[in-house]
């Protein structure tokens, strides 16, 4: 059985506890498509889901490398979104994080920072850029609230992301973990 | 070339990293060894230590065996062994101060008494 839910996240950590609760309930996550998510019925909290960001495309020599060293470790890369890759791993395996220090959870907290960041000022500079174009028919105007709009929504979860990235960095004055 | 000491303190996860690739081993043989040793204390992450053998491969701590075989074998090299007996030299100092100070090796508190 397939079931399908409609459902956008802007917080990758959020999405990711989402999609355990459905593996709990006995619906595995195994597509997705903008904006829906497709779930198998099977044995209830049978795997743990971890979302990544990677540097590069799945397909991409680099990416393919790493995908193979996490298969070894018999993690299964579900599906692929962009640079997002939804990993699982069978629960009877044991606990799975795929970062476990505090160095590589802040380098990956700043990754997806870093691409946040970029799209939410491409579309400023677009934004502002229209809101200067003069169209008969007000095209630019409309467009230009569309490219703010799209900054917006970005900039919450690049300051929460900012947030964490802090917060990291002070533990990492104390700790070495 | 940076001297020993400047390269300490090695994180944990580095530390037993190196210590594990005495002998040859894979990816996933690391994370074993490592969980092992530390009575399940330390667990790698395979995001973690992916990243990890990647830095160590281009610092010349650690180095691959067989290019050609499937699974990606490292072990330690002679700089990677340097690295970790500076380690544990200062590891040793910290258990060294650290056990004189806190089970009453202090002299300034035996003079008042």
């Amino acid at each position: 059985m397939r079931i399908k839910k409609y459902k956008i996240f802007m917080d990758f950590e959020k999405e990711e506890a989402w999609l355990n609760k459905m593996a709990g309930l006995g619906f595995h996550f195994v597509e997705y498509k903008f904006g829906r998510y497709y779930f198998e019925k099977g044995v209830p909290g049978a795997y743990i889901y971890r979302l990544e960001m990677l540097d590069d495309y799945p397909t991409d020599e680099k990416s393919a490398e790493y995908i193979a060293f996490l298969k070894e470790q018999h993690i299964e890369m579900v599906t692929s979104y962009h640079t997002w890759a939804y990993f699982r791993k069978k629960a009877e395996d044991g606990s799975f994080e795929i970062y476990t220090d505090i160095p590589s959870r802040m380098k990956h907290y700043e990754k997806v920072a870093r691409i946040f960041g970029i799209v939410l000022l491409i579309n400023f500079a677009i934004g502002c850029i229209n809101v200067n174009i003069n169209n008969i028919n007000n095209i630019n105007i409309y467009l230009s609230v569309v490219n703010f709009l799209i900054a917006i929504i970005l900039f919450i979860p690049y300051v929460k992301i900012g947030l964490k990235v802090k917060h990291l960095k002070q533990e990492k004055e104390l700790f070495d973990r | 070339m940076p001297s020993n000491q400047e390269q300490l303190p090695l994180t944990e996860s580095v530390y037993y990293i190196l210590l594990a690739l005495h002998t040859p081993m894979h990816g996933y043989g690391i994370m074993q060894f490592v969980k092992e040793i530390s009575k399940e204390r330390v667990t790698l992450g395979p995001g973690t230590l992916y990243g990890a053998i990647k830095t160590l491969q281009e610092k010349k701590w650690i180095t691959l065996i067989d290019e050609s075989s499937r699974k990606k074998e490292y072990v330690i090299t002679d700089i990677g062994r340097q690295v970790v007996k500076s380690e544990l030299q200062r590891l040793q100092e910290l258990i060294q101060n650290g056990t004189n100070i806190i089970n009453g090796g202090c002299q300034d508190e035996n003079k008042e008494v």
